[in-house]
């Protein structure tokens, strides 16, 4: 977070995803994972492209693939950076504290 | 192992198209395996699932590329301006653009998917029957060659002895003759009637065809007393023989005969003129038809030697005929040849239909081009203030009329791949249309398919219409350029604004005019052909065929015999009301025409009649009136012989009447025997429906008895159960006697060319038509729409200013009314000028029907009111103030 900059909500849940998934993370089981606790349509290639992003940003680290292996062991898998670490923590604060002392069911009472 | 459900091809393309490495990989080893999990619950779930990952990923792919490149180039957040980065985002844009109009995108590309898919569709046929080389060696080479004459009419078949004559020309590398038959075959269940093709043995090599199994026809072949091999084709080996790849050496029995195949054709093996036929074998010419010069039965064909053109062939062969004539007088005396490549005779009355077609295509390809012009331009009015506010911005004009011109690719693109979904069902329905008679007469209809070449002519199509698509909006934003901005804030003005969308419009009436006539045209010549009458009533008449063998019916007399007891078993039979045979069928165009002499008529020339045997009650079947004289009654085999011939001879020979009595002789095949007039019956025709009706002489079946007839019965039962118990009772009277052919005399009217091709054209065009009529008035209600839209403030304050409603409706409905004038006169004067071109199709109607070219624009000008209707309403609910407020 260098720049200061935020994560976006997609960037969120993928670093979530990564984080939720420890030593199994990879482009994959990271759509699966958002897929199935959202609920949401998750294509592969915007989980690729947000993996992408990330890794630049410094919040993913990739584990380069075994050059012998061939196949499914040729993949990469993703692991939080520290920064990713923050960044997740500072978001959830973030949000926690625009949370606090809200209650929205009062604006449709009014 | 167990074999993993494989993903949708088209759809895995995509995916491993849109993600670049190392992405790519891991994502299809993983996709592939999440769809194998997915497929073993519900299959058609997870092909959609995986449908959705790849076009899903298709956007994130591009940007991953993107930003690659910009990371290894070094740049930071700013984008270097490339062309190719540029057209991705002009893509992109185009088709958010597209989503975020579904209506708009989907009216466009359906249009043009509709005429780019007919034409795609229409053209594969066109080329398959007219261009595609036939299926034989050398195609270019081969011609039919006919014998014609000036004093009757001929199908141009030629004798034995003529055909002889021509293998010594030496303008041939080959000339080989046809003709066609049936045999029965026995052996596996009932006695089964098929269609044969008798060849000279050097049939095959004029074709250039080669056997996929075994070999062709030798010269020994036609030696003998009779056929002892056969080819045949691929479909009967299959059906008959299993695909038996021994079968050189089998035997068929033919007639009783043993027969061996020697030889399978190629499966794509097809002799459009003789259909169908699974079996060819050696040409036998009885002993007859070796030495009569005046029998015509023979059908032939030419294999030319190179260099040498069909006029040279021509004279040739006509020297030699010439020649011949010294000989034999009688025919000869008047005969030439006609030459003419082989394609044109199987194509030739199907081509101008073929053309019209095409014609008719090409008008609806125009009309759809023009509507989604029409569409694009009325966008890109509605987008004007956009394009000045990037053109005020600083935008190059090269930029803009970049985006406009992807924008309009996207469309055409798109509009392409929905024109192949067309093309493909279309193409089915065109096919689908045709009767299986009428198919196996055409070159290549049968086996027509998706023809690739077509795509690349569909898709050189969409490029052209991007650019002409896109070339006037262009324009048109460029050309109000900053203006626009200063305009769009007023809203925009109404005066040059639509002077291209009403040039659109304008066309698409006057072409929907022409496609409209020529379908009026064409169901007005259908509905006159319908209710020409052949002479009798079609529907309630079952036919078919059967021939009486040498075996066990050996002389005349067996079968007369037969005959008769046939016919008084079928007429016994119920729901048969009454039935008759004659040797040849009518509107089916064949058999046999003959030229007489009248008795005592010193040198009053040849005449030529067609020549039909009938049993006693066939004209009660046909319900013929007897106009003079008598019918047949028991007529003795030995007593003096007499025919009745139909009104067109009596009107023809003995024009002052008086037929009745008169003795005529066929100096031809029957020099020196009188026949005597007996009666005069009303004309039937015996050729295709929209033929004059020709003379005719009927022989009575008791004087001229012959195996091979066709029986013809009048009932009120349906055809298939009659038909049923006839077979019934032909087995029970002879189980070796196979009946053939069995077809009513509806179908075989219904099914014939020229009432199938109008039928089938009317039908088609009028599709067209309909839908061009549409297209024109979605056209109309678009511009008119749009320029009420447009026109609120000034209709606001003409109705502020005092303007009834009746005043605004006016000016609404005249605006679009006056164009739909102009388009409905320019319209007719193109009709006139093409519908020429429809003629040798029209039958009853002239080209220029006056009760068509009145009808027809008033139908176009109804629809026009009704599609300015709509707008003009909305123009009454303009409220002046809230138009004024507009300011």
């Amino acid at each position: 977070m260098a720049r200061g900059e935020y994560l976006g909500e997609f960037e969120q849940l993928t670093l979530l995803a990564a984080a939720r998934l420890g030593d199994d993370a990879y482009g994959m089981t990271i759509r699966g994972e958002i897929a199935q606790r959202t609920g949401r349509q998750v294509t592969i290639g915007a989980v690729y492209a947000t993996l992408d992003r990330l890794v630049s940003k410094g919040l993913l680290r990739v584990s380069l693939p075994d050059p012998a292996a061939a196949g499914p062991q040729a993949r990469r898998f993703f692991r939080l950076t520290r920064a990713g670490v923050t960044a997740l923590e500072r978001a959830r604060d973030q949000q926690a504290r625009m949370w606090s002392g809200l209650d929205l069911s009062r604006i449709l009472r009014r | 192992m167990r074999i993993e459900p494989a993903p949708p091809r088209l759809a895995r393309l995509i995916a491993r198209w849109a993600l670049p490495e190392p992405e790519r990989s891991e994502a299809l080893v993983d996709l592939d395996a999440e769809y194998a999990r997915r497929a073993s619950g519900a299959g058609r779930a997870a092909r959609g699932w995986y449908w959705r990952q790849a076009l899903g990923s298709v956007p994130f792919g591009l940007i991953m590329r993107r930003r690659r490149r910009q990371r290894a180039s070094g740049a930071t957040s700013r984008t270097p301006i490339t062309w190719s980065n540029d057209m991705l985002g002009d893509i992109r844009y185009a088709f958010r653009l597209l989503l975020r109009r579904p209506g708009f995108a989907l009216a466009a590309i359906v249009t043009l998917g509709l005429g780019l898919g007919t034409t795609a569709a229409v053209t594969t046929v066109v080329h398959g029957v007219l261009l595609r080389p036939l299926p034989y060696g050398d195609p270019d080479r081969l011609v039919s060659v006919r014998e014609t004459h000036r004093s009757w009419s001929s199908r141009g078949q030629s004798s034995y002895p003529d055909y002889v004559d021509w293998t010594r020309a030496t303008s041939f590398e080959q000339v080989a003759g046809h003709t066609g038959g049936t045999v029965t075959m026995t052996g596996e269940g009932a006695a089964e009637r098929v269609s044969i093709v008798e060849v000279t043995t050097n049939f095959f090599d004029a074709l250039g065809v080669r056997p996929r199994i075994g070999r062709s026809f030798e010269p020994e072949d036609g030696v003998g007393d009779g056929p002892s091999v056969v080819l045949i084709t691929d479909a009967f080996w299959r059906q008959r023989f299993g695909a038996d790849p021994a079968i050189v050496g089998r035997t068929l029995r033919l007639n009783g005969q043993p027969i061996a195949v020697i030889g399978v054709l190629a499966p794509g093996f097809a002799f459009p003129p003789r259909g169908d036929v699974p079996i060819w074998a050696p040409l036998f010419p009885s002993q007859a038809q070796r030495e009569r010069r005046y029998q015509h039965w023979l059908d032939v064909i030419g294999l030319l030697a190179p260099g040498v053109t069909a006029r040279q062939a021509r004279d040739e062969l006509a020297a030699i005929v010439q020649r011949a004539g010294g000989e034999d007088p009688r025919w000869h005396g008047t005969a030439g040849i006609a030459i003419q490549p082989l394609r044109d005779m199987m194509v030739g009355d199907i081509r101008p239909a073929l053309l019209v077609l095409l014609g008719a295509t090409v008008l609806v390809l125009l009309i759809a081009v023009s509507n989604v012009a029409g569409l694009l331009l009325a966008r890109a009015t509605a987008r004007g203030r956009e394009f000045g506010v990037r053109l005020a911005l600083g935008a190059t004009r090269v930029r803009v009329y970049r985006q406009i011109l992807t924008e309009a690719f996207v469309i055409a693109a798109a509009g392409a791949a929905a024109g192949l979904l067309v093309a493909r069902g279309m193409l089915s329905v065109l096919v689908a249309g045709i009767p299986a008679r009428q198919l196996a007469a055409m070159p290549h209809l049968a086996d027509l398919s998706f023809d690739w070449r077509v795509v690349g002519v569909a898709m050189a199509l969409a490029a052209l219409a991007a650019v002409g698509l896109g070339a006037a909006p262009a324009r048109r934003a460029l050309g109000a350029g900053g203006a626009a901005l200063a305009a769009s804030a007023r809203g925009p003005g109404g005066s040059r604004r639509d002077g291209a969308s009403r040039a659109l419009v304008l066309a698409e009436i006057a072409l929907a005019v022409v496609l409209l006539t020529g379908a009026t045209l064409l169901a007005r010549s259908f509905g006159h052909l319908m209710s020409t009458s052949p002479g009798f009533e079609p529907r309630g008449l079952v036919t078919f065929r059967m021939t009486l063998p040498p075996q066990p019916y050996s002389s005349a007399s067996h079968v007369t015999t037969a005959h008769g007891d046939l016919l008084e078993r079928f007429a016994r039979m119920p729901g048969v009301e009454r039935v008759a045979t004659i040797n040849q069928l009518p509107l089916t165009g064949t058999g046999n025409t003959g030229g007489f002499v009248v008795a005592g008529d010193g040198g009053g020339g040849d005449r030529s009649a067609l020549l039909r045997t009938i049993s006693d009650g066939y004209l009660e079947v046909q319900d013929l009136p007897l106009e003079n004289g008598r019918a047949f009654d028991g007529e003795r085999p030995e007593s003096p012989r007499v025919v009745i011939v139909n009104r067109a001879l009596a009107d023809a020979v003995f024009p002052q009447g008086g037929a009745v009595g008169e003795r005529i002789e066929f100096t031809a095949f029957l020099p020196g025997v009188l026949f005597e007039i007996v009666g005069v019956v009303g004309n039937e025709q015996f050729d295709a429906i929209d033929s004059a009706m020709a003379p005719v002489v009927y022989f009575p079946y008791s004087q001229s008895p012959e195996r091979s007839l066709s029986v013809i019965a009048r009932t009120s039962l349906p055809p298939a159960t009659v038909l049923e118990s006839i077979r019934g009772e032909v087995q029970s009277f002879d189980a070796g006697l196979p009946i053939f052919a069995e077809r009513t005399m509806a179908s075989i009217l219904s099914e014939s060319r020229p009432v199938f091709l109008r039928r089938y054209l009317a039908f088609v065009i009028s599709v067209f038509a309909a839908t061009t009529v549409l297209l024109a008035a979605v056209g109309l209600y678009g511009l008119l729409a749009g320029s009420v839209a447009a026109r609120a403030r000034e209709i606001g304050i003409r109705q502020a200013l005092g303007a009834t409603r009746g005043d605004v409706l006016r000016m609404v409905i005249g605006q679009g009314f006056r164009l739909a004038l102009a388009g409905a006169a320019l319209g007719i004067a193109l009709a006139l000028a093409l519908s020429r071109f429809l003629e040798s199709l029209l039958f009853g109607v002239t080209a220029a029907d006056p009760l068509t070219f009145v009808s027809v624009p008033l139908l176009l000008l109804s629809v026009a009111l009704a599609a300015c209707w709509v707008p003009a309403r909305r123009a009454l609910d303009v409220e002046p103030a809230t138009a004024l407020r507009m300011e």
